[in-house]
């Protein structure tokens, strides 16, 4: 074949695969999205911006962010997961020192392994950028987080970790639902910040003071051997956080 | 067999040996159907894709757009192929009314089907949105590759120009680029009298150079 044709064949190819992406593209969608609620949505979501800011930029000036933790060698300092669509689910693991990340059951620890997952390792942080699958997060049992971080956009967040401290966590799902139970250390400080746009927000667990204005609860409790911090907000669907003693 | 190939020849020498190739066409006197048809589907595959890619991206930090995004990226994509259609006859009737004013002998059919061959080198920059639908960093970079590859067609008309109609160089960048920007212009400014000025001076400039050229040859 001479240049001509095999450039032509390459022609033909790129055409072909546009027209057929352009064709066959899976449409984005928007999970248990319900129309009906458009504007009692859209009130919950701004009612986020109470303080003029996007949701994800009022985490980043509030005072979680700017604390200051002794951070051993065997500790994350940062696990940041920036999800388009999917759920996020926190589990136990024994037997993994620290974590581990799947999305839609293949391991993507650190690593770009998964064609729906972006993944960079720097020093002692973890940021996964996932555009829809379903990711699980692995956590040793009773391990310290400087900072986890999850923005599941329209995906729910779920799960249940044993976390030590010092730990602090932030979840954001736009749309979808947080249900998580959480078990922190005997003596452990807690302070919990829970907030439900439109749907409802609740916090039980041991020992809690807590205090509702709203759609967002606020509970804390005292402790000598370092704080777990816990930041929750859902534009639209429910949050429930049970913290247990262990 | 060999029909293929030839397609394949014309179609991968648009790349390689463009004079040459365009040459070739206008002896053949190719039929527009096939550049037509690739016309088509690169203009809806580009408009689909720079939106959908648009809409993944606003998606990322506000869900809701992701609701209207697939049904406006395919809204954009038939809206792209149809302007694309309009644009691509409106313009080749102005290149070849200029082309002829300027002196040029060709036919629009020919001019037609070359001007379609031409937008080829934009189905680099459509493949690289059609990525960029999945991963973002794509679609900056067809972003980029398309300005590069408009460049490149421009390019390619105003040789399709100068191998259609036997202009010189400066004939054919003012039939390809000059009046069509001219025309644009008037009409975008000026609407329904845009037209008619263009019109109007299109007819007397055709007439005027006529008579002269008829004076040259008595004298």
């Amino acid at each position: 074949m001479r240049a001509q044709e095999v450039m032509g064949v390459a022609v033909l190819a790129l055409v072909a695969f546009s027209f057929v992406v352009a064709v066959a593209a899976p449409r984005p969608t928007v999970p248990e999205w319900d129309f009906r609620n458009w504007g009692e949505w859209l009130q919950g979501w701004l009612g986020n911006l109470s303080w003029g800011k996007w949701p994800s930029e009022r985490f980043f000036e509030s005072e979680t962010m700017h604390r200051t933790f002794e951070v051993t060698s065997e500790q994350i300092k940062t696990i940041s997961i920036d999800m388009g669509a999917g759920e996020v689910t926190l589990r136990e693991r024994d037997g993994v020192p620290t974590i581990a990340i799947e999305a839609d059951g293949k391991d993507i620890d650190g690593k770009v392994t998964e064609a729906t997952a972006i993944s960079g390792k720097t020093e002692g942080s973890i940021d996964v950028e996932i555009e829809t699958a379903d990711v699980t997060l692995y956590i040793a049992r009773g391990t310290p987080i400087e900072l986890l971080r999850i923005d599941a956009g329209v995906g729910s967040v779920m799960g249940s970790a044993t976390l030590g401290a010092p730990s602090s966590i932030w979840v954001n799902a736009g749309v979808g639902a947080v249900d998580l139970q959480l078990t922190v250390p005997s003596d452990a400080a807690v302070s919990v910040d829970a907030s439900s746009g439109l749907g409802t927000a609740t916090v039980t667990g041991e020992g809690l003071q807590v205090s509702t204005t709203g759609n967002t609860v606020r509970a804390t409790a005292e402790g000598e051997g370092g704080l777990v911090s816990i930041t929750v907000q859902s534009g639209l669907g429910s949050v429930d956080i049970h913290i247990r003693r262990g | 067999m060999s029909e293929v190939k030839g397609v394949l020849y014309k179609l991968g020498g648009i790349f390689i040996h463009p004079r040459e190739t365009l040459e070739l066409l206008i002896q053949e006197q190719a039929s527009p159907v096939l550049p037509l048809l690739l016309f088509s589907v690169l203009a809806y595959s580009l408009g689909f894709a720079t939106i959908a890619s648009l809409f993944n991206w606003i998606a990322g930090f506000f869900a809701p757009v992701a609701v209207i995004g697939g049904f406006v990226s395919r809204f954009a994509g038939l809206f792209l192929l149809m302007a694309a259609l309009i644009g691509l006859l409106v313009y080749v009737v102005v290149v070849h009314a200029t082309a002829t004013i300027l002196g040029g002998s060709g036919g629009f059919g020919n001019m037609l089907t070359l001007s379609a061959y031409s937008f080829l080198p934009n189905a680099i920059p459509a493949a690289f949105l059609a990525i960029g639908v999945f991963y973002s960093g794509f679609a900056l970079a067809g972003l980029a590759l398309g300005l590069v590859c408009g460049i490149w067609t421009l390019w390619l008309v105003t040789v399709s120009a100068r191998t259609a109609y036997g202009t010189d160089a400066g004939e054919a960048i003012i039939s390809t680029m000059v009046a069509p920007f001219v025309v644009a212009a008037f009409l975008t400014f000026l609407g329904t009298i845009g037209l008619a000025i263009i019109a109007l001076v299109y007819i007397v400039l055709y007439l005027w150079l006529k008579e002269r050229r008829k004076g040259g040859v008595e004298v």
